[in-house]
């Protein structure tokens, strides 16, 4: 029989993903000028705070598939290897979209993009996301360190729950 | 006492891997992906960096001529998108444009033959331009010259009573307004003709054919049509950033009517512009309206037996749906080349 822990465990993890995505929106607020991601205002207050400096640029890229793979994981069974999985998972898509943005691929991945989504909004955000991007190897970097920080956080999680069992 | 945690059930987790793996897509695609105006620069260059300057060009006015023998014919070169001063040659080609030859000292900006003669029919003239050590660039125009006098057609005050004007109604839009009227001051000179035309609502061209009563031409007593030389001044009164006009030769021979292509260039502006068109043949003329042609029928018709030719002229005009466009018309001229 589990106990509460493991409920608890399980928001302990989303917590820990919300705390990370929170200091990733700062990074937004403070950190990229003129630049507005979806769902996130502009506080001009904040804006041009220049808090992280040059970690900014590639926080959020580790912020992303860490957050995303605790909330995963706080979903799937406490022992399932599902959740590592799933910090594979996360990371291999924020790889791919940043791949995506590579100039040799960009272009076409656009045009393919808009061809089958038609210029509907969905198309062209998408398409926009890949043309008017920045590839950056540092942010693939980024993310690989993000997911496995999440690994981490979950295997931390896997222990104690093994050790609650033999309690 | 210790309460139980219930797991959830599988399509509940499922359905919230799914949710997850959304909200993860829409904040990875609503980060805008770390580029900037940068990355667009360097996938859109175009977009970002002035455009480069257009490349040094010329023309030739007028770029083909008709004359009668003994009279002056002047070609001018117009350069474009040069720096500083321009250099010219003046070429000549007895082949229709094969090959040129140099005219020795006719190193002008125009270049004027005297007195045409039937030796210089279908002569064609280039001039060429350039700058310093840079390419030349070139254009021709291509002389015709008649042993006969033309027969013109003109009208710089346009009596009401002088014109009819037929609206073309296209299949399945409905009619539109049009008003014309002579008005006495605001030509080139004097008075000018003025139209009033609504852009047929649900499209965006109303097209209004104009024929002159009094601009007939007979090839039976006044010889075969060789060519049409057409000029008019037009006005876009009511100057908007949606509408313009255009003009086009219309006529009316044996119960059918003609158009050209329209004049190249187009009314878009609130003064006054010559629009011209030379040299047009048989050749450029298409059915507008009225019986279709049978095989053994030429038409339209220039030749010697031909039925007499009424003239007028189109005028197309662009805009918003349902919009009224104001627009004038003066020194409307129809110069026919005979053989």
């Amino acid at each position: 029989m589990t106990s509460l822990h493991a409920a608890g465990r399980h928001s302990t993890l989303v917590a820990l993903g919300c705390i990370a995505l929170a200091i990733g929106s700062l990074v937004y607020l403070t950190d990229r000028d003129g630049l507005h991601a979806v769902g996130i205002p502009a506080i001009p207050a904040l804006a041009g705070a220049h808090l992280f400096g040059s970690i900014g640029l590639w926080l959020p890229s580790l912020v992303h598939p860490f957050a995303f793979s605790l909330f995963t994981a706080a979903v799937l069974p406490l022992r399932s290897a599902w959740r590592f999985g799933a910090c594979a998972a996360w990371f291999a898509l924020n790889a791919a979209f940043e791949l995506g943005q590579h100039p040799a691929v960009r272009s076409d991945l656009g045009a393919s993009i808009e061809s089958v989504l038609g210029r509907t909004a969905l198309g062209r955000t998408l398409s926009n996301y890949f043309v008017g991007g920045r590839f950056d190897r540092s942010d693939i970097v980024a993310a690989a360190i993000g997911a496995l920080a999440a690994a981490g956080v979950l295997l931390v999680a896997q222990r104690l729950v093994e050790r609650d069992h033999e309690d | 006492m210790k309460t139980e945690y219930r797991r959830p059930s599988s399509w509940r987790r499922g359905l919230a891997v799914a949710g997850i793996c959304l909200l993860g897509l829409v904040t990875i695609i609503g980060s805008g992906g770390g580029g900037g105006l940068d990355a667009v620069c360097e996938t859109y260059p175009d977009s970002c960096a002035p455009p480069p300057p257009a490349p040094p060009s010329v023309s030739v006015v007028p770029p083909s001529v008709t004359a009668q023998v003994g009279t002056v014919v002047t070609f001018m070169a117009v350069p474009a998108n040069f720096s500083g001063a321009v250099s010219y040659q003046w070429r000549r080609s007895s082949d229709g444009g094969t090959s040129f030859v140099n005219i020795a000292g006719a190193t002008a900006k125009n270049y004027t033959l005297a007195s045409v003669n039937l030796a210089d029919d279908g002569a064609v003239f280039m001039a060429l331009a350039w700058q310093g050590a840079s390419a030349a660039v070139q254009a021709t125009s291509t002389l015709r010259v008649s042993a006969t006098p033309a027969v013109v057609f003109a009208d710089g005050d346009f009596p009401a009573d002088h014109w009819q004007a037929s609206p073309a109604i296209v299949a399945g839009y409905p009619p539109f307004t049009h008003v014309e009227e002579r008005v006495d001051a605001g030509g080139t000179p004097a008075a000018f003709r003025k139209m009033t035309v609504q852009v047929a609502p649900g499209s965006s061209v109303s097209s209004v054919t104009h024929l002159s009563i009094t601009s007939v031409y007979d090839p039976r007593t006044q010889g075969a049509i060789s060519s049409i030389d057409y000029a008019e001044n037009c006005n876009l009164l009511s100057s908007s950033e949606t509408s313009y006009a255009e003009s086009a030769v219309f006529f009316e021979q044996s119960g059918r009517r003609y158009v050209s292509d329209a004049s190249p260039t187009p009314c878009m502006s609130a003064t006054w512009t010559a629009l011209a068109q030379y040299g047009l043949q048989q050749q450029d003329f298409r059915l507008f309206d009225g019986p279709a042609c049978a095989a053994s029928e030429s038409c339209p018709d220039f030749s010697a037996t031909a039925a007499p030719v009424r003239f007028g002229y189109r005028r197309t005009t662009f805009g918003s749906p349902g919009t009224t466009v104001e627009q004038g018309i003066d020194n409307w001229r129809v110069t026919v080349w005979r053989r």
